[in-house]
């Protein structure tokens, strides 16, 4: 069972993948912008966020990745910075991906389509806690 | 027509109207030769046997067949000339220069021959000042004239001194009465000087409006030549300030509210003088312009309309002329044309500017009217994209909806619930594919020139990764998924993605129709170009349905038998994609017996290319 915070605008989308996510075990902590999934990461302490990158503005998450991974000493989500990121876009790519996961520019583990299957995201879930909690056990 | 091909090799746009009239003109004067030597010949016939005046018989009649002969000469000269005429505007001035001289030559013997300076011959000298006026360049015009006077002068003084002949034409004789050659020489230059004055005054005004005609027609090649705005009014200042021969022009343009001109274009103008843009309410000058519709003169340096004066005499314009540039629906801005210190603008210049703006408003209501085009093609593909990105997400969120009822997440639905559930989730399903396409065939054809990730793709690779996603469904349909790859690695500049989706769409295609037996996807080098085909043993395109295979939207008959719901854009899609790649799609098909979908994509490199790559 994971902590998972969904930062999302859209309260349909939330509800879907909560009530899924919750069948599937998990606890799944909801926001519906940019600055309230901000605080609710301290709140909350998540195991994984997931993002999505339109909200208010078009590039919304982008910035609230910057601000988790921001790597100065003293960042104010320095303690969060290894929470992994799964983030959903709604560029529509047919095949590959178009943009991939970059250290500096866009920090995040993962790119997902919003609108690939239930199940889908959930493997790419799955993936992340145990790439997140794997090092640990090691 | 031989002599139509070799006129061709020297474009006649090079020559200028001045030029072209010259060259008409020497083949005038050449075919009016000849009757200028017949009627010597045949005057001197009349004047010795009917007439009965002492003229020489055989001098005359040699001058008669010397403008013959030498015209022969010319004639053979001029069809030379016509072949040489790269090195014109010396060649043919210097031809001129010797024809005419001559004919001055054998007018001066017949003048000799028929009275010297009382011959009433001297006359006919005023046709060739005419003609030198016309034909030879102004400026040495006048010196060519004083030679008549000169030649009469040297006839009169060489007979009265006795060196030439005397022919007594009339009784008593007056060559050596120094009153008479005095009065005749100086009423000789006097009419000489006249006549070569109104001749080249016409020629000059012909000429000038020669060259505005062909500076206008000049105007509306260049400026209709381009759809780009700017370059359009670019060209349009720089061709009138060449016509007209004045310092600069410049065009300014109404800005969308209708107050302000602000200067769209210029031509040897600084740009500190055209930048301040100009209230219309303040610049009575525009405002009367564009209210009369007429084209004013105006004193750069005193007119008391003027907003800034100085900074005319700073850019050192003197004088100004303005024509109202009018579209259909109204005032769209002023043309003006620059004058420099002792630039005089005339009413001819003022009706050419005018004449400019009227050709100019053509052109940049062309331009903007293209403009908008362009501008509403980008906006409508910006609208396909952005309605259909918001179409996908309500599609993906009623989709996990449907599915958590249907697979009774919140709690378990009765068999007929399940059902209408399912039957709602695969509408959906499907809507969503249509979105996804359509997202697909606009971006195919809408950034064509914005998406620059093109860069080298292998195809064998790209081939084997997309047809591994088949394996596995073309199994379960118990097919053979068959690749027939050269060893030889095929690169092709591409988008990836691009190539991605038409191989995808084909072997979905095939896989999809194809009942038994097997898709083979063969790839091989054909010249300079890869060429990829997919060959199933489905059930065929039929012949009636090829031709509209690839339209939007289209599904063959028998398609739509095998599966219901298709959005019927797949190939559609393939198709932009393969001419975004620069390549050609063709497909043979036998109904019933399977199909082939043909690809050839130019390979990145040519041989020598190829060796580039590998250095």
């Amino acid at each position: 069972m994971a902590k998972i915070l969904l930062i999302d605008d859209d309260p349909d989308y939330v509800a879907g993948v909560q009530i899924f996510l919750e069948a599937k075990g998990h606890r799944v902590f909801d926001a519906s912008s940019g600055n309230e999934g901000l605080e609710r990461v301290k709140e909350v302490n998540p195991d994984l966020i997931i993002l999505d990158v339109m909200m208010e503005t078009r590039t919304e998450g982008f910035h609230v990745s910057l601000k988790l991974r921001d790597r100065s000493p003293d960042a104010e989500y320095a303690a969060y910075r290894n929470v992994p990121i799964l983030m959903l876009t709604s560029i529509h790519q047919s095949t590959s991906l178009r943009f991939s996961p970059d250290e500096d520019y866009l920090p995040v583990n993962a790119f997902l389509e919003k609108s690939v299957r239930l199940d889908i995201l959930l493997e790419k879930i799955e993936e992340l806690l145990a790439a997140a909690a794997g090092p640990e056990h090691v | 027509m031989e002599a139509a091909g070799a006129s061709h090799t020297s474009p006649p746009a090079a020559r200028s109207a001045a030029e072209q009239e010259l060259i008409n003109s020497l083949g005038w004067l050449i075919r009016m030769r000849w009757f200028a030597g017949a009627a010597v010949l045949a005057a001197t016939a009349i004047t010795v046997h009917m007439v009965g005046l002492p003229v020489p018989e055989r001098p005359a009649y040699l001058v008669g067949l010397a403008v013959l002969g030498y015209n022969l000469l010319f004639l053979a000269a001029a069809r030379r000339l016509d072949l040489v005429c790269p090195t014109f505007p010396r060649a043919c001035q210097w031809f001129a220069r010797v024809q005419i001289g001559l004919d001055w030559l054998a007018m001066a013997a017949l003048i000799s021959l028929s009275g010297g300076i009382e011959s009433p011959a001297i006359l006919f000298f005023l046709f060739h000042i005419a003609i030198a006026s016309l034909l030879l360049p102004h400026e040495k015009g006048f010196l060519y004239v004083a030679l008549a006077p000169f030649l009469v002068a040297v006839i009169a003084w060489l007979e009265a001194r006795g060196v030439l002949p005397h022919v007594a034409v009339v009784q008593p004789p007056r060559f050596r009465d120094p009153v008479f050659v005095a009065a005749v020489l100086i009423f000789f230059t006097c009419a000489s000087y006249v006549m070569a004055y109104l001749a080249m005054s016409i020629s000059r005004r012909l000429r000038r409006r020669e060259a505005e005609l062909a500076g206008l027609y000049e105007i509306v090649r260049t400026a209709t030549s381009t759809l780009d705005l700017s370059q359009v009014l670019e060209r349009l200042s720089e061709a009138t300030t060449h016509v007209l021969a004045c310092k600069g022009a410049a065009i300014r343009l109404l800005d969308p509210k209708g107050t302000r001109l602000v200067a769209a274009a210029s031509y040897g103008l600084s740009e500190s003088f055209m930048s301040p843009a100009l209230e219309l309410s303040r610049s009575s000058i525009d405002r009367e312009v564009l209210e009369s519709r007429t084209v004013l003169f105006i004193d750069a340096l005193a007119d008391p309309r003027l907003l800034y004066p100085e900074a005319n005499r700073q850019e050192g314009v003197t004088t100004i002329l303005v024509a109202p540039l009018v579209g259909k629906a109204g005032p769209i801005g002023v043309l003006r044309a620059y004058g420099a210190a002792g630039h005089e603008f005339s009413q001819d210049d003022a009706a050419f500017l005018a004449a400019v703006a009227w050709q100019s408003v053509i052109a940049i209501e062309n331009a903007q009217a293209y403009q908008m085009l362009a501008n509403i093609d980008r906006d409508k593909s910006q609208f396909v994209r952005t309605v259909t990105h918001e179409l996908r997400s309500p599609i993906q969120v009623s989709q996990n909806l449907l599915t958590l009822l249907e697979q009774g997440y919140v709690g378990v639905l009765s068999s007929e619930q399940v059902d209408l559930v399912t039957r709602a989730r695969r509408r959906i399903e499907f809507l969503q594919t249509l979105v996804d396409d359509l997202l697909d065939l606009a971006a195919g054809k809408a950034d064509l020139q914005l998406r620059t990730e093109r860069k080298p793709v292998d195809l064998g690779g790209l081939i084997r990764e997309v047809s591994a996603r088949f394996s596995a469904p073309a199994q379960a349909k118990g097919l053979r998924l068959r690749l027939e790859v050269t060893e030889e690695a095929l690169t092709v500049q591409a988008e990836p993605t691009d190539l991605d989706r038409i191989v995808n769409n084909l072997l979905a295609n095939a896989v999809r129709y194809t009942r038994k037996g097997e898709v083979v996807i063969n790839l091989a080098r054909e010249g300079d170009a890869a060429r990829l085909t997919v060959r199933d043993t489905g059930i065929g395109i039929p012949e009636d349905a090829l031709p509209h295979l690839f339209d939007e939207f289209f599904r063959a008959p028998n398609a739509k038998v095998v599966e219901e719901r298709g959005t019927g854009l797949g190939l559609a899609i393939v198709k932009s994609l393969v001419e975004r790649c620069h390549g050609t799609i063709e497909v043979q098909s036998t109904e019933g017996e399977g199909s082939s979908f043909a690809l050839r994509v130019p390979l990145a490199f040519g041989a020598a290319g190829a060796r580039d790559a590998a250095v």
